[in-house]
């Protein structure tokens, strides 16, 4: 994981340290199986991820593990949140980190790789900055209800606006995966070359309605 | 019901409208327009659009107005990729066209070109949306590209994999999970025989198993199976003919996600081949093991990594003792850096076969053939190195070579020239006699004579002989031999005889053929010069004019010559085969066998004279030489060499008549010599001692002056005999010399004291002058030197009137074993004419006619001279000048003398006459005179003389008195002197037997004396004689310590 390893290294200092759990042990695992479901470029960008960050052997052997047998991922077909999720989870255990953390590279993986590869521009069509693209950020994203009308995409919102903040407010009905949100807004801060922090101020495991992120840059 | 839109609200709803009035001028447009064109209020808009769809041509105002409520797509005219699309409406309140278009992107790359965020669209604007999608779909196109792709790939690598599967060599099986086939490919049917059809459903085992099918295997199989595990043997299956073959047999177990087992794939591998490999490699491995050969294993840093009993017997190592052995322990060239080099070599050269040497345990060494071979296998490097003890084989071919070498030798020795070819007449080998040169012999190696001839151009006619006679041998294999004619380079002829034989192995056939040849040019140019010879003998026997035969041992005649045959008057067939004996005359035939056949048989050569009977009775003498041959082989034979003699008999006989007659006629001569000498000796000395008794008596001077007178024409009568007898000694050769010590310096001294009287008479000088020691001792004949002396002083007194004469001596030349001594008599006379000087030495020859007559003489002096000197080895000369004077030299050798001994005749200068008192003589002597002379001379010293008229008077008084010493003359009637003495001497009286003897003799000749001494006579005095040295002799004989009593 090129871009990640310095998030990876973390991620295995606090294993080591015992700091974050091992992947059985979170609770709500069966749950979000049954929840989530995923158009194939993500799961593909999972792939393409690990391919290129450990090899084609070691990707084998994480669908080997992870027990998935779909042998190739159509972009824009929907496929079962289990699998996504298999994947996360493989990955964890197979690298010895964090779902999380497998969570937050997959999604700067996905803005700077996937996205970009795949659809070109059209991501940078959001806005010509970060603040303008997280401002267009919720119409963009209920955009793409309409062109893929498999997926149940999550919307977003943005409060709080500020020149170098805001309030950007993530509902989804799949639960977990606030990290892959996180992971994209990572990315999304080094597509458009700006260093970002987030806050995640709300958090549906703690029991709130909503992720509400707060990005500063 | 009309709507206003303030611009905001315009540029919200329509942000790419574009607003031209009715001059088709831009009065407005919206805010994202401009991102897209730079366009300006009051542009013409048809300036820098064109309407696309529907294509109007000329664009008006109202012709675009007749277009409303159609869709419209205008292109840019800057940029005709660029389009916008949408409609228009009239705005009539303002006479305006509103175009309400958005910008179709055919890419969402051309946003970023034209800077067109979703922003700058309206949100009900869904072309942002509409790009997405179609970037959905190229997305979905793409994955099912890469679908495509990898399901051709797949496809690609399963259909490959089942080609493999279907075409490896190796049988492939896929079976259930109870091991029953499911699959399998063909390699599998060819091995066993079964089709799949037949085989599915089966487990191989039922179907390939058979009696030598390991149990143990087939049990282990049947358990890996039943637990899903892989299974990796080697057994034994029965295809379907029931042959037997080896598979490798792997297999594992398929599983499906769960793990479960669903399947085996089986990969089964013929190994029969390489089993049989395997067991033949077992037992190439157990024949190394075991060979007599060493073998063994070496690795780069030189330790043996395998090896066989052999090599470590061969080196006399103990297995534990081995293990510590490494190659430069073995080695006597590699060390450790030098193996490293060597590996190299190998590596790059594969492999290597030498000689080499291997040290044993024991330190020996032993030469062996080594071969070396770098192997690699898997990603190991060893050498491989085996080896033979050739230690024997070397010393066989040491031993082989130096016999090589030893016949070679005896070869190339030998003297004659030796080939040996090979059956094509190829030279195998050639001695230095046959071919000198060792680089052409070199050559000739592989060659034959033709290739020879023609390279040193010698005649191929040689070759061509030499060849038939090769063919003849090969064919008859037989020796053959011939004799050969070659050119030498100087043009001359050489000749050899050549040989070849076949060697002939034991099959019969013929392998070798040896050449030899002897150079026999010698003996060919002597057999051609015994040729010449024996022609030459035979025309020497044939022409030759002495008579030559050849006969036998018993006389038979094998050969005559024509000369023979002509001098005897027979053919040569009348006399071979006949013998000798028939042709000798009958008186002789009894001694020819004992005289002439045993003579020659035993002493090989003899001659003689035969008297022959020729065919016509002539008694004919031949003169033969004749020699016994004995030839290797051959019975001896006599050759006969003679000549006829007959006249040269006759001619001897006549000769020997002549000569007879000469002799007689000589003898006479020298008796009548001899007599005459005594004849005249004897008077002589009767008157020459009666005159000396009468010149001792008184006498007046007349009658003195008369003695002197007849005393002078005695002596010289005396010298004048004795010139004569001289001379005729000399031409006799009866002339002898004395062996005498003298000395010179007396010598010369008494010879001038003789003439002193003379001299001063004439009132000449005589000078005497010599440079040697008057005690200077030669040996030689001192009376000679004394003639000669006289003679030359006579001479030298009787030819000067005035003057002097001088006598020199000198030493001429002196040596260990001669002195020559140089006598010179110079006389101041008349001299000699020159013309006379070279005869002066001939006898009878004077001066001068006139010198006889003047100065008398005979003519003989200066001969009888130069005899006696150059009898003495001397020479003598003369010098002289007339009128001047005459200078006579001589020279004489004489041995160097040690002492003067005084010898028999020498009279002793002191002569005491004491002792003759009373003596008695017996004197036998037959003349009165000279009875007389001796008794009045003796008596005159007191002897008692008796006298004997003859020898045997001589003896009567002998036998009745006793004497002291007998006088006794040799010349008597009745009894000779040397008669008597012989009778004396046998007398048995001993003391009368030993009387001394002097013999009296008027016989002057040499050898006379001897006869004295021999009869037995102790001196000899020669007539006519002084009384002095007949006292001296008695003297001498009476004071001998014999003679004293």
């Amino acid at each position: 994981m090129k871009l990640f390893s310095n998030d990876i290294k973390s991620v295995s200092l606090q294993i080591e340290k015992g700091l974050l759990l091992p992947l059985a042990s979170y609770p709500f695992i069966e749950e979000l199986k049954k929840r989530i479901g995923m158009y194939g470029i993500v799961n593909k960008a999972i792939e393409s991820l690990v391919i290129e960050s450990f090899g084609v052997e070691k990707w084998d052997k994480i669908k080997e593990s992870s027990d998935v047998e779909v042998d190739f991922f159509i972009s824009n077909e929907p496929y079962d949140d289990d699998i996504t999720y298999s994947l996360a989870i493989a990955v964890a255990k197979e690298m010895n980190i964090t779902v999380g953390d497998v969570l937050v590279a997959f999604g700067e993986y996905w803005v700077l790789k996937t996205a970009k590869e795949k659809y070109g521009n059209l991501l940078e069509a959001g806005g010509n900055s970060l603040r303008e693209f997280l401002i267009n950020l919720p119409a963009f994203h209920n955009r793409i209800m309409l062109i893929y009308p498999k997926l149940t995409p999550p919307e977003f919102k943005v409060s709080h606006l500020e020149e170098t903040s805001l309030h950007l407010h993530y509902f989804s009905k799949r639960a977990g995966l606030k990290d892959f949100v996180v992971g994209l807004l990572q990315g999304l801060g080094k597509l458009y070359k700006t260093e970002v922090k987030l806050e995640v101020i709300n958090d549906r495991d703690n029991g709130f309605h909503h992720e509400i992120f707060k990005v500063s840059w | 019901m009309s709507i206003n839109l303030k611009e905001e609200q315009l540029n919200k709803l329509f942000p790419f409208h574009i607003l031209i009035d009715n001059q088709l001028k831009v009065k407005a447009f919206g805010k994202s327009v401009s991102k897209l064109f730079p366009l300006e209020v009051g542009l013409n808009f048809f300036e820098h659009f064109t309407i696309k769809r529907p294509e109007i041509s000329n664009p008006s105002f109202s012709e675009i107005v007749e277009h409303i409520d159609q869709l419209l797509i205008i292109s840019y005219l800057k940029n005709t990729d660029l389009f916008i699309r949408g409609q228009v409406e009239l705005l009539e309140d303002i006479n305006c066209l509103l175009f309400i278009v958005t910008p179709w992107f055919s890419n969402v790359d051309m946003l970023k070109e034209y800077n067109i965020g979703m922003n700058d669209f309206a949100i009900h604007d869904p072309s942002i949306d509409l790009l997405h999608s179609f970037k959905a779909q190229e997305i979905a196109v793409n994955d099912a590209k890469e679908l495509f792709e990898r399901f051709q790939l797949q496809k690609s690598d399963l259909r490959r994999l089942s080609l493999i599967a279907e075409e490896t060599f190796n049988s492939v099986v896929v079976t259930d999970n109870k091991g029953r086939v499911q699959w399998a490919n063909k390699a599998y049917e060819n091995l066993t025989g079964y089709s799949l059809a037949e085989s599915r459903g089966k487990t191989p085992g039922s179907l390939l198993q058979g009696k030598d099918t390991d149990p143990e295997t087939i049990k282990y199989l049947r358990e890996r199976i039943d637990l899903g595990l892989s299974f990796d043997c080697e057994l034994i299956n029965y295809n379907k003919q029931k042959q037997p073959y080896w598979i490798r047999l792997s297999g594992q177990p398929i599983l499906d996600r769960k793990g479960k087992v669903v399947q085996f794939f089986a990969f089964e591998e013929d190994i029969t081949e390489k089993k049989k490999l395997e067991d033949d490699l077992k037992l190439i491995d157990f024949a190394l093991r075991n060979t007599a050969i060493p073998i063994y294993f070496i690795t780069k840093e030189g330790s043996i990594s395998d090896y066989n009993v052999s090599l470590r017997e061969t080196l006399g190592y103990t297995e534990e003792e081995f293990k510590k052995v490494n190659l430069f322990d073995l080695s006597v060239r590699h060390t450790p850096e030098t193996w490293a080099l060597r590996w190299e070599e190998l590596k790059e050269k594969g492999n290597s076969y030498n000689q080499t040497m291997l040290r044993k345990k024991d330190g020996t060494l032993i030469n062996v053939e080594m071969r070396v071979t770098i192997l690699n296998y898997g990603n190991r490097e060893i050498a491989f190195a085996s080896f033979i003890d050739i230690t024997e084989k070397i010393l066989a071919e040491k031993r082989l070579e130096e016999q090589r070498h030893f016949y070679e030798h005896v070869l190339n020795n030998i003297p004659s020239d030796i080939a040996v070819f090979d059956k094509e007449h190829r030279y195998l080998f050639l001695n230095p006699i046959a071919i000198k040169n060792p680089e052409l012999r070199k050559w000739m190696i592989g060659k034959k004579d033709e290739d020879y001839f023609l390279h040193t151009n010698k005649p191929k006619k040689i070759a061509d002989k030499r060849r038939e006679q090769f063919n003849e041998v090969i064919t008859n294999k037989k020796l053959i031999a011939w004799e050969e004619e070659l050119i030498r380079p100087d043009g001359k002829k050489e000749y050899h005889i050549r040989n070849m034989y076949p060697a002939i192995d034991e099959e019969g056939n013929v392998t070798l053929v040896i050449g030899y040849g002897v150079n026999i040019t010698e003996r060919k140019l002597i057999e051609q010069q015994l040729e010449r010879k024996e022609k030459r003998y035979r025309d020497l026997f044939n022409y030759s004019q002495a008579l030559i035969c050849t006969h036998d041992l018993n006389g038979k005649i094998l050969s005559v010559n024509p000369a023979l045959c002509n001098t005897l008057g027979y053919q040569s067939d009348q006399l071979i085969n006949r013998t000798l004996v028939e042709f000798i005359p009958e008186k002789d035939r009894l001694h020819f066998k004992p005289e002439y056949l045993d003579k020659i048989a035993t002493d090989e050569k003899t001659g003689g004279v035969f008297r022959v009977i020729s065919k016509d009775g002539r008694i004919l003498f031949l003169l033969f030489q004749n020699y016994k041959v004995q030839e290797f082989g051959e019975e001896p034979y006599v050759i006969g060499f003679s000549q006829d003699i007959t006249d040269r008999v006759k001619a001897e006989k006549e000769l020997l008549v002549a000569k007879k007659m000469t002799e007689e006629s000589a003898k006479a001569k020298e008796i009548f010599l001899a007599n005459m000498s005594h004849e005249i000796r004897t008077p002589m000395h009767g008157i020459l001692g009666i005159a000396g008794l009468l010149a001792k008596t008184k006498l007046d001077a007349e009658q003195e002056n008369y003695i002197n007178l007849i005393i002078e024409s005695a002596n010289n009568l005396v010298v004048i005999i004795n010139d004569i007898l001289d001379i005729e000694k000399i031409g006799s050769g009866k002339l002898e010399f004395e062996k005498l010590d003298f000395k010179i310096s007396e010598k010369l001294s008494t010879t001038i004291q003789s003439f002193q009287y003379k001299a001063e008479e004439k009132g000449i000088k005589i000078e005497l002058k010599y440079d040697f020691s008057p005690n200077l001792v030669v040996k030689g004949d001192p009376y000679r030197l004394s003639q000669i002396l006289n003679n030359l002083m006579s001479n030298a007194l009787k030819f000067t009137k005035q003057g002097k004469i001088i006598v020199k001596g000198t030493i001429e030349e002196e040596n260990e074993e001669a002195i020559f001594m140089k006598f010179t008599v110079t006389d101041t006379g008349i001299g000699i004419k020159k013309d006379k000087l070279s005869i002066i030495f001939d006898p009878f020859t004077q001066a001068s006619s006139d010198t006889t007559r003047k100065y008398g003489g005979t003519g003989l002096g200066l001969s009888i001279c130069k005899n006696l000197v150059e009898m003495q080895g001397g020479i003598i000369s003369v010098d002289s000048e007339e009128g001047i004077g005459t200078t006579f030299s001589f020279t004489i050798p004489y041995d160097c003398g040690f002492n003067i001994i005084p010898n028999k005749g020498e009279t002793e200068i002191n002569t005491d006459k004491s002792i003759f008192n009373f003596k008695k003589i017996l004197m036998a002597e037959d003349v009165i005179v000279n009875q007389f002379l001796a008794r009045v001379i003796l008596e005159s010293e007191g002897f008692v003389v008796d006298i004997a008229n003859n020898g045997k008077e001589a003896l009567m008084l002998l036998e009745q008195n006793d004497y002291d010493l007998i006088l006794m003359d040799i010349q008597m009637p009745e009894m000779d002197g040397v008669t008597t003495t012989k009778h004396i001497r046998q007398m048995n009286n001993p003391k009368k037997a030993s009387l001394p003897i002097i013999a009296l003799t008027a016989n002057a000749l040499v050898g006379n004396d001897k006869e004295y001494f021999e009869a037995g006579m102790n001196a000899c005095l020669t007539k006519p004689f002084t009384q002095e040295k007949l006292f001296e002799i008695l003297n001498k004989i009476l004071s001998s310590p014999l003679n004293l009593q």
